[in-house]
């Protein structure tokens, strides 16, 4: 198969994981949101950080493959403001915690 | 990121075609995206592994010339995952490329102790996903 078919053969192949991708979207920003609910009752919950930043850390990586640019951008941005404050001894406060829904927010609305 | 080192290839032969690749990653869209790239795009045989836990099973029962690794998962990350590897029969001298979204200068330093030939950014394109394979195997592979 020429280069140019095999390319084809994939973006066809491609198109139907991208709606299979799109269709799990809400389920993983609940999640994240989920995360955020949790944070905000117990911002010290280290494991709803570490859950966030990993939920992040895995649509960083999805979203670009799937041509979601703005989305895998908004995601990277969760993504280092969650491991940043998870390399504090403290937990994270109500400007990061807004930051981090705000964020969440705007991926819901790409 | 380099390793002059010969791959068994499975078959023990340096110069085989690249025919099995391993893939870990605990993401389940980037396994199915990445296995799609690479079947369709390229022809391997792919596996995919969701746990570093499970890589070296999975290595030994597939024998693969090539094993793409992610860098960032819980539990046994990419790092660990790779040390467990290289402590088994079939991981010892099998080619590993790590798959990351740190991609940087930096962090490309960070990873050049980790033993791996060559580094993968993520996201990744998945139309030349195995264009880039390949041209990683024939750099490290054959």
């Amino acid at each position: 198969m020429a280069p140019e078919d095999r390319r084809a053969a994939v973006e066809a192949r491609l198109r139907e994981l991208r709606l299979r991708f799109e269709a799990g979207l809400p389920g993983r920003l609940a999640a994240m949101e989920r995360c955020c609910d949790t944070l905000a009752a117990a911002p010290g919950d280290r494991d709803a950080l570490d859950t966030l930043h990993h939920l992040a850390h895995a649509l960083t990586g999805a979203a670009g493959s799937f041509g979601h640019e703005e989305l895998g951008s908004r995601a990277r941005a969760l993504e280092r403001a969650t491991r940043a404050w998870l390399d504090r001894d403290d937990p994270p406060d109500a400007d990061a915690l807004r930051q981090f829904g705000e964020l969440i927010r705007r991926m819901q609305a790409d | 990121m380099t390793d002059s080192r010969t791959p068994a290839g499975g078959d023990g032969r340096a110069d085989a075609p690249l025919q099995r690749i391993l893939l870990i990653d605990d993401d389940a869209d980037i396994r199915l995206v990445a296995r799609l790239a690479l079947e369709t795009g390229g022809g391997f045989c792919v596996r995919t592994c969701g746990r570093g836990a499970d890589a070296t099973a999975a290595a030994a029962d597939f024998a693969p010339q090539l094993i793409l690794l992610d860098v960032m998962m819980p539990g046994m990350d990419g790092p660990a995952t790779l040390r467990a590897l290289r402590a088994t029969p079939t991981g010892a001298v099998v080619p590993v490329v790590l798959m990351t979204a740190k991609a940087g200068p930096r962090d490309r330093a960070s990873l050049r102790d980790c033993d791996a030939v060559d580094l993968i950014a993520k996201p990744f394109d998945p139309a030349t996903l195995a264009e880039r394979v390949l041209a990683i195997w024939r750099l490290h592979g054959a």
